[in-house]
C-alpha cells in the first residue's frame, strides 16, 4: 500500500502558471479528490503525478520513492480518462493483458489475470469483443479493468465518469467504491462536480487558481468552509457581512449575528457563511440570528423545497427545506429567518 | 445494450428525393468526365494494342496478340521491369519511412499556429510543376551544381558528390514529387488517435518503441497501407524523372513505354505494355486492399 | 525529443525547398545553362514580361481547378454512400493513375 506526497510543486505553461507551492498527502488507501472548476489546475496536478507533465519545481513522491525523474512508463500507475482511451484495433482480453504483456507476464497466469479482473467490473463474457462494440459504461468498465490488473500503486482518475449519463454515472461510482475499497488501493479522483466528490471520497482538496484552498474530509470541509470559494464551491452558501463589534457581527441594519466561531478583531469586516438547509423560516423568540426577507421564487423539487429570499437591504438568500407535509410558503410573502449561532461560520474572500 | 441511430438513418426521415438521385448526382460529373477524358481515349488504346501496326495512313490493319508476349520475345525487357518494381519500392519505402516520421513529429511535436504553417509549407511544393521540379534537382544533383558546391566549400579536397544521372537521383527525384502527399496522408492517419490512449499505454508501461509499433502503426496502417499503394502506382509508371534524372540508368517500363510512341512510332506495342503495366499494378491492388479489409476488419 | 522532432522537420523542409530555391536562384543567373559560378541578371525576368502565353496559361489553371471539384463530389458519394457497383466504379478510378499521362494524352 501506498502514500503519495507531492512537495512544493509549482508549474507555468508558457507565461501562465497554472499550479503554485502545492503541498499535498494521499495517504494510503484513501480516495482523495481533487476538486475545482476548470483552469483551477486540477488535472494538471493529476497529470504531475502521473508523469504526463514534469513540475517546473517541487517533486512527488509515490511510497518510499522519488518518482520525480522517473517517467510515466516506469511508476506504475493505473489511470482512467474520460475518453475512455481503449485500444480501439485490439479487444478487450488484449487491452487489459497490455499491461501484463509489457510486465513479462505470459503463459497460463495472464488470461487468468485478466479472466479476475474482466470478472471484478462484471465483464467476463466480453473477452472477445471489440471495444466500439461496447457502451460507454463497458468501455469505462474495460478501462478499469485495464487499469486494475497491473496491480498499481496508485489509482489516477481523469474525469472518468464526465461522459456517462447520470444513471450509469451512479452505477459507476458505486463499483469504483466497491473495487477501491476491496483491494484498498490510494486513488485520486479529478472532478468538478461537488456531488460526486461528496459521495465518492475520502477526503477533498479543492483548488481554485493553481493553489489547494482547502482540503480534508467531505463533512469537515462542508461543515467548516475556510474561504468564500470553498464554501461556494462545495455545496451552496449564504454570505452575510458585518462589522465585528463586542463578540458578534453587526450587519448593516443593526442586526447583530452571533457565532460560536473565533472572530476577528473589533471593527473588521469578516464575511459570515451560512449553509441554506440550516436557516429556518420559523421565528425564534430570543432574538438571535434573526432576519426578515421576502420570498422571491419558490421551487419545487419533489424531496426538496428551494426559496430565493431577498432582505430589506437587497442581499439575496438561499433557503432550503425538506418536503415534510407538501405545504409550501408563496412568493410575496415575508418571513423571518432563523439559525444557530454555531451555523454562522466566518470565512476568508 | 441500447442501439445508438446512426446519422445516415437518423437523416433518412428528412430526405424527400430517394437516396440513389441523389448518389448519381453526386457521382455523374466526375465519371462523365472520366468517360470522355479517360475512359474512351484508353478504351481506344486497348484496341492499338492488339494491332499489328500504328494505324496511320491507307495499310491494312490486322489484330494480334503478339504485343503482349513482348516480355518473352524481349528478355531485356524483364530486367527493366525488375528494375522499375525496385525503384517504385525503394520510392515507396523511403517515402513511407519519411512521411510517417514526418508526421509523426508534426502531431508530436508541434502544436498551433506553428503546426499550420508547417503543414502548409510541406504542401506548397506538392503543388509546383512536376517538370520543373525535376529540372530544379538536376541543377542541385550535377556535377558542379548546388550540392557539388556546398560539398566543396565544405570540404575542398574531396571528391565530387554528383549523382546526377544514377538511380539515386531518380528515387531522390520521386520521393521529393509524392513525399508531401504521404506526410499529409499519414497526418491524417495519426493526429486522429486520442492522446489519452498513448497516456494509457505509458501509464501501463509503455516505452516509446513499443507505442510506435503496437499502437501507433497499427491504428494508422490503413492510412499507410493506401498511401503506400497511391505513390508505388503512378511510380512504377513514371518516364519524366527516370529519364530527366537517371540519363542512361533511367531506363524503366514508362520510358520504355514512352519511346514507342514518341521515338519509335510503334503504339500497339506501348499500349500492350502499358497494359500489362495496369495488370500488374491492379494484381497489387487487389493484394492490398486484400490486406486492407482485414486489418480493419475488426480482428487484432 | 520534441526537440528532435523539430530538428527532423526542418530537414524536411530543406530537402523539399532545396530545388525551388535553387531554381528561383537560378532565375537571376546570366547564363542560360545554369551554369555557376553565379552571376545576376534580371535579363530572364524581363523577358517573362513580355510573355502574353503567361495570361491564357492562367486561365487554364482555373479550368482545372474547377475539374478538380468535380473529384471532390464524387469522392463524396464513394466515402459516405454504399450502393451497388461502388467498387467498381472505385476500381475504375486506378487506370487514370496507373497508366502514364502521356499516353492518356496521345490517345485524345
Amino acid at each position: 500500500m501506498t502514500t503519495v506526497s507531492v512537495q512544493n510543486v509549482a508549474k507555468s505553461f508558457g507565461t501562465v502558471p497554472v499550479l503554485r507551492d502545492i503541498d499535498a498527502v494521499f495517504p494510503q488507501g484513501t480516495f482523495t479528490s481533487l476538486l475545482g472548476p476548470s483552469g483551477s489546475g486540477k488535472t494538471t496536478l493529476l497529470r504531475i503525478i502521473a508523469g504526463f507533465v514534469t513540475p517546473d519545481q517541487g517533486g512527488v513522491t509515490i511510497g518510499e520513492k522519488d518518482v520525480t525523474g522517473i517517467p510515466v512508463w516506469g511508476r506504475n500507475i493505473g489511470i482512467m480518462f474520460q475518453s475512455y482511451a481503449l485500444f480501439p484495433h485490439m479487444t478487450v482480453a488484449s487491452n487489459v493483458a497490455f499491461g501484463l504483456e509489457l510486465r513479462g507476464i505470459r503463459g497460463a497466469e495472464a488470461p487468468k489475470a485478466v479472466a479476475e479482473a474482466l470478472d471484478m467490473v462484471h465483464l467476463a463474457d466480453f473477452g472477445d469483443r471489440m471495444p466500439k462494440n461496447l457502451s460507454g459504461g463497458q468501455q469505462q468498465r474495460v478501462a478499469l479493468a485495464r487499469a486494475m490488473v497491473i496491480k498499481p500503486s496508485v489509482l489516477l482518475l481523469d474525469e472518468p465518469l464526465s461522459a456517462l449519463d447520470r444513471r450509469l454515472r451512479q452505477k459507476m461510482q458505486v463499483e469504483l467504491l466497491r473495487i477501491q475499497s476491496q483491494t484498498g488501493l490510494t486513488t485520486i479522483f479529478v472532478t468538478h462536480d461537488q456531488e460526486e466528490a461528496l459521495t465518492l471520497s475520502d477526503r477533498i482538496a479543492i483548488l481554485d487558481k493553481g493553489r489547494i484552498v482547502q482540503s480534508g474530509a467531505p463533512e469537515e470541509i462542508y461543515e467548516n468552509p475556510q474561504t468564500r470559494f470553498a464554501a461556494e464551491f462545495l455545496g451552496d452558501s449564504n454570505f452575510l457581512t458585518g462589522v465585528v463589534e463586542s463578540g458578534a457581527v453587526r450587519l448593516p441594519d443593526g442586526t447583530a449575528i452571533q457565532t460560536t466561531a473565533p472572530l476577528p478583531a473589533n471593527r473588521q469586516k469578516p464575511t459570515l457563511a451560512i449553509r441554506p438547509e440550516k436557516m429556518s423560516p420559523a421565528p425564534h423568540d430570543g432574538a438571535t440570528n434573526q432576519i426578515a426577507a421576502k420570498i422571491l421564487t419558490v421551487i419545487y423539487a419533489g424531496p426538496a423545497l428551494s426559496y430565493l429570499l431577498q432582505t430589506p437591504d437587497g442581499t439575496r438568500l438561499k433557503l432550503f427545506q425538506a418536503n415534510r407535509d407538501g405545504t409550501l410558503m408563496r412568493e410575496g410573502e415575508t418571513i423571518t429567518l432563523h439559525w444557530s449561532p454555531a451555523h454562522s461560520i466566518p470565512v476568508q474572500d | 445494450m441500447p442501439s445508438k441511430a446512426t446519422p445516415q438513418r437518423a437523416l433518412k426521415g428528412a430526405r424527400i428525393l430517394p437516396q440513389w438521385v441523389s448518389t448519381t448526382a453526386l457521382l455523374l460529373p466526375a465519371y462523365g468526365w472520366l468517360s470522355l477524358a479517360d475512359f474512351l481515349p484508353l478504351l481506344t488504346m486497348f484496341l492499338f494494342s492488339f494491332m499489328n501496326k500504328t494505324p496511320m495512313g491507307k495499310a491494312p490493319i490486322e489484330f494480334t496478340l503478339r504485343h503482349y508476349r513482348a516480355f518473352i520475345d524481349q528478355p531485356y525487357l524483364v530486367k527493366i521491369a525488375a528494375n522499375t518494381l525496385l525503384m517504385g519500392l525503394w520510392t515507396t519505402l523511403t517515402c513511407a519511412v519519411l512521411g510517417f516520421l514526418a508526421a509523426l513529429a508534426l502531431v508530436r511535436c508541434t502544436t498551433g499556429a506553428r503546426r499550420e504553417t508547417l503543414l502548409i509549407l510541406i504542401l506548397l511544393p506538392f503543388w509546383t510543376n512536376g517538370l520543373v521540379r525535376v529540372f530544379s534537382w538536376t541543377m542541385v544533383l550535377r556535377e558542379n551544381g548546388f550540392l557539388d558546391n556546398l560539398w566543396h566549400w565544405i570540404a575542398p579536397t574531396a571528391g565530387s558528390i554528383a549523382i546526377l544521372y544514377s538511380r539515386e537521383a531518380i528515387v531522390i527525384g520521386l520521393v521529393h514529387g509524392y513525399l508531401p502527399y504521404r506526410i499529409i496522408t499519414c497526418y491524417i492517419a495519426l493526429v486522429t488517435i486520442d492522446d489519452a490512449i498513448i497516456g494509457a499505454a505509458q501509464s501501463l508501461g509503455a516505452r516509446w518503441w513499443v507505442i510506435l509499433t503496437k499502437i501507433l502503426i497499427p491504428l494508422a496502417a490503413p492510412g499507410l497501407i493506401s498511401g503506400a499503394v497511391l505513390t508505388f502506382v503512378p511510380v512504377i509508371g513514371s518516364f519524366m524523372e527516370p529519364r530527366i534524372l537517371g540519363g542512361k540508368v533511367g531506363v524503366t517500363m514508362g520510358t520504355v513505354i514512352e519511346d514507342q510512341f514518341t521515338q519509335a512510332f510503334n503504339w500497339p506495342l506501348g499500349a500492350s505494355l502499358s497494359f500489362t503495366l495496369l495488370a500488374v499494378t491492379l494484381a497489387i491492388f487487389a493484394t492490398f486492399s486484400g490486406i486492407l479489409r482485414r486489418g480493419t476488419g475488426g480482428t487484432a | 525529443m520534441t526537440r528532435l522532432g523539430q530538428v527532423f522537420l526542418g530537414m524536411i523542409l530543406i530537402f523539399l525547398y532545396t530545388p525551388i530555391f535553387v531554381l528561383m536562384a537560378m532565375g537571376f543567373n546570366e547564363s542560360e545553362l545554369y551554369e555557376l559560378p553565379f552571376k545576376f541578371s534580371t535579363r530572364w525576368y524581363s523577358a517573362l514580361s513580355t510573355n502574353t502565353e503567361l495570361l491564357t496559361s492562367g486561365f487554364n489553371s482555373i479550368v482545372l481547378a474547377v475539374i478538380t471539384a468535380i473529384g471532390t463530389l464524387a469522392a463524396l458519394a464513394l466515402s459516405r454512400r454504399t450502393f451497388r457497383g461502388r467498387s467498381l466504379l472505385q476500381l475504375l478510378l486506378l487506370p487514370p493513375i496507373a497508366i502514364p499521362w502521356l499516353i492518356t494524352g496521345t490517345a485524345c
